[in-house]
């Protein structure tokens, strides 16, 4: 018996250090967020409970209920555009050619390096006179140009077109990896039932690589949630405040004019849509397994 | 025959696109030895004369050696960490079930769905507080606290490893400690390989902690002297981009001697956990 509880505890000391760090880092501070969100504290106060105050004050603050809408347009359409395009580019992997290796080294690469970079590398592409690469295609093809960062929605798609650039090829390098644990056998099958290459990649890849996406859309919905560093090197939030995204309010309303109080009620609002989001992905994704 | 048609026909869509995809990297690459006047006047364009006054202006104006120091610092600190931590708490948690575990299992899990956002100005404060602001330590600490998704891998794949080898080292007379250093942590080389790749590149090229954490310009790391040298008035894109490339060079050699192991590690990942 003395022996059974001595190896439990013992057990139990494995999980010290991630259970320390983790509360001490993440978990506190969170805490901290949730508490400060009802006060009125900044640098020059006391503290002071103050209620709901600092969520209606968000509400209200049309930077923050920008930035908010902006960051979910951005999350949703990157998800979606990133999951759809790669699922592309993996079946294309697939079909194996003997260049392919380099292929998807080449796609991979942008994710290995930082987001800050990505930015700085476009800015120049999408600068708003002809000199702008992006705009010389366009001119080439005969449109007209756009200023990209001088134009609100216009800058606020040269984020989202920076951001799937970037993830792309990560995501196209995992799916391929689980296509290429799909069996073998499923295709033949395919095939003796004349379903052509669309047919095949309809019907067998996609459904069997379900679970690879439902990861990759967790991992998306969260990380575009986070954005920060695309647009802040790419167009600094701007013109203006239209790509500022929710964690730009948090900085601005925080650091930047120490209103911890509002800040923190930002955080929390955060917190919230971004458990929302993954637990509705994950019931969603859930359900369509189970159809499958 | 027709198969190394189609094969050809694929290759005529993606290498066009793979040149799409890599063209913004060769760019920063090329447009790092251009001059000023030159990259005025063509900046898409391949080199006319090589010039390295860039790099020679970046490395006269930042302490990159002492940079790079803290960046592998930061890196081999938070990798050690996280890649220990997290197997040492998935272990308890495969092989010990228990009711407590369980709730620790999913405590450890919720990082994920809190945003570094959400926790970003008490750190702020903590650290201020705590003397831990330009301290190459703290941002170590604050990585390894990340381990949410490295302990969610660890797991998934633990429950792969057959119990009958811990149970028979057991009955050997191996302890706990013994059986998980000796054999179970080895054995999750695979995973291991994913979460230190992982965790390497995501210390590496991190932006928003240190640009608020490391303020001081000896302690920072690599990518702050990128917004440096990019915030000025009109930016010298030549400069900028000399000190992208030094920044990217280590991410990049990283990569080429990993890549086969990170897209094999991908697949088998744990993300069945």
């Amino acid at each position: 018996m003395k022996n059974r509880l001595r190896n439990k505890i013992s057990y139990q000391i494995f999980m010290l250090p991630a259970f320390l760090l983790f509360t001490v880092f993440t978990v506190v501070p969170l805490i901290m967020c949730l508490v400060y969100s009802f006060t009125n504290y900044s640098s020059h106060r006391e503290m002071d409970f103050v209620g709901l105050e600092n969520y209606i004050k968000a509400f209200q603050d049309e930077l923050v209920r920008n930035s908010i809408g902006y960051t979910l347009v951005f999350t949703i359409v990157t998800t979606l555009g990133i999951t759809a395009l790669s699922l592309i580019v993996a079946i294309l992997f697939a079909r194996d050619s003997h260049t392919g290796g380099f292929q998807r080294a080449v796609f991979y690469f942008p994710s290995c390096i930082s987001l800050m970079v990505a930015g700085y590398a476009w800015r120049s592409f999408f600068a708003s006179d002809e000199n702008g690469l992006i705009n010389k295609i366009i001119c080439f093809f005969g449109g007209n140009q756009v200023g990209w960062l001088s134009d609100s929605t216009a800058a606020q798609i040269a984020v989202i077109i920076v951001a799937i650039w970037f993830d792309l090829g990560w995501c196209a390098v995992l799916f391929y990896a689980y296509i290429q644990s799909i069996d073998p056998s499923l295709y033949e099958v395919a095939k003796l039932d004349g379903a052509n290459g669309f047919q095949k990649a309809w019907y067998v890849t996609i459904p069997m690589i379900v679970p690879a996406i439902a990861v990759n859309l967790t991992v998306l919905l969260s990380q575009g949630l986070k954005v920060y560093e695309i647009p802040q090197s790419l167009t600094k939030g701007g013109p203006v405040t239209a790509t500022y995204t929710m964690t730009h309010a948090i900085l601005v309303r925080g650091v930047t004019e120490w209103k911890f109080g509002e800040a923190s009620a930002i955080g929390v609002l955060v917190l919230i849509i971004t458990a929302v989001l993954c637990l509705l992905q994950i019931k969603f994704t859930e359900k369509g397994e189970t159809e499958l | 025959m027709k198969k190394r048609a189609k094969s050809f026909l694929i290759d005529l869509i993606m290498l066009p696109l793979c040149f799409v995809i890599a063209y913004p990297i060769l760019f920063i690459l090329i447009g790092s030895f251009k001059s000023r006047a030159e990259f005025a006047s063509n900046p898409y364009g391949w080199v006319q004369e090589f010039n390295l006054q860039n790099y020679i202006t970046a490395f006269e104006k930042s302490p990159f050696l002492s940079l790079l120091w803290n960046n592998l610092i930061i890196a081999f600190g938070s990798v050690i960490i996280v890649t220990l931590i997290s197997a040492m708490a998935a272990y308890p948690v495969v092989y010990h079930k228990c009711r407590f575990n369980n709730v620790m299992k999913v405590y450890l899990l919720l990082g994920f769905f809190i945003p570094f956002q959400a926790t970003l100005l008490p750190l702020y404060q903590m650290y201020s507080t705590l003397g831990l602001m330009d301290k190459v330590s703290g941002i170590v600490l604050l990585y390894s606290a990340g381990i949410s998704l490295p302990f969610f891998m660890f797991v998934g794949y633990m429950k792969g490893i057959p119990h009958e080898m811990a149970e028979a080292a057991m009955i050997d007379g191996c302890g706990i400690g013994r059986i998980f250093f000796r054999i179970i942590f080895p054995l999750t080389r695979p995973v291991m390989i994913t979460v230190i790749i992982f965790t390497f590149f995501s210390s590496w090229n991190n932006y928003l902690a240190p640009s608020l954490f490391l303020t001081s310009r000896d302690k920072g790391v690599l990518i702050l002297e990128v917004t440096r040298a990019a915030t000025k008035n009109v930016i010298d894109w030549g400069r900028t981009f000399a000190v992208v490339t030094i920044t990217i060079i280590f991410p990049f050699i990283f990569f080429l001697f990993t890549q086969k192991y990170l897209i094999k590690g991908m697949a088998s990942g744990g993300v069945k956990g």
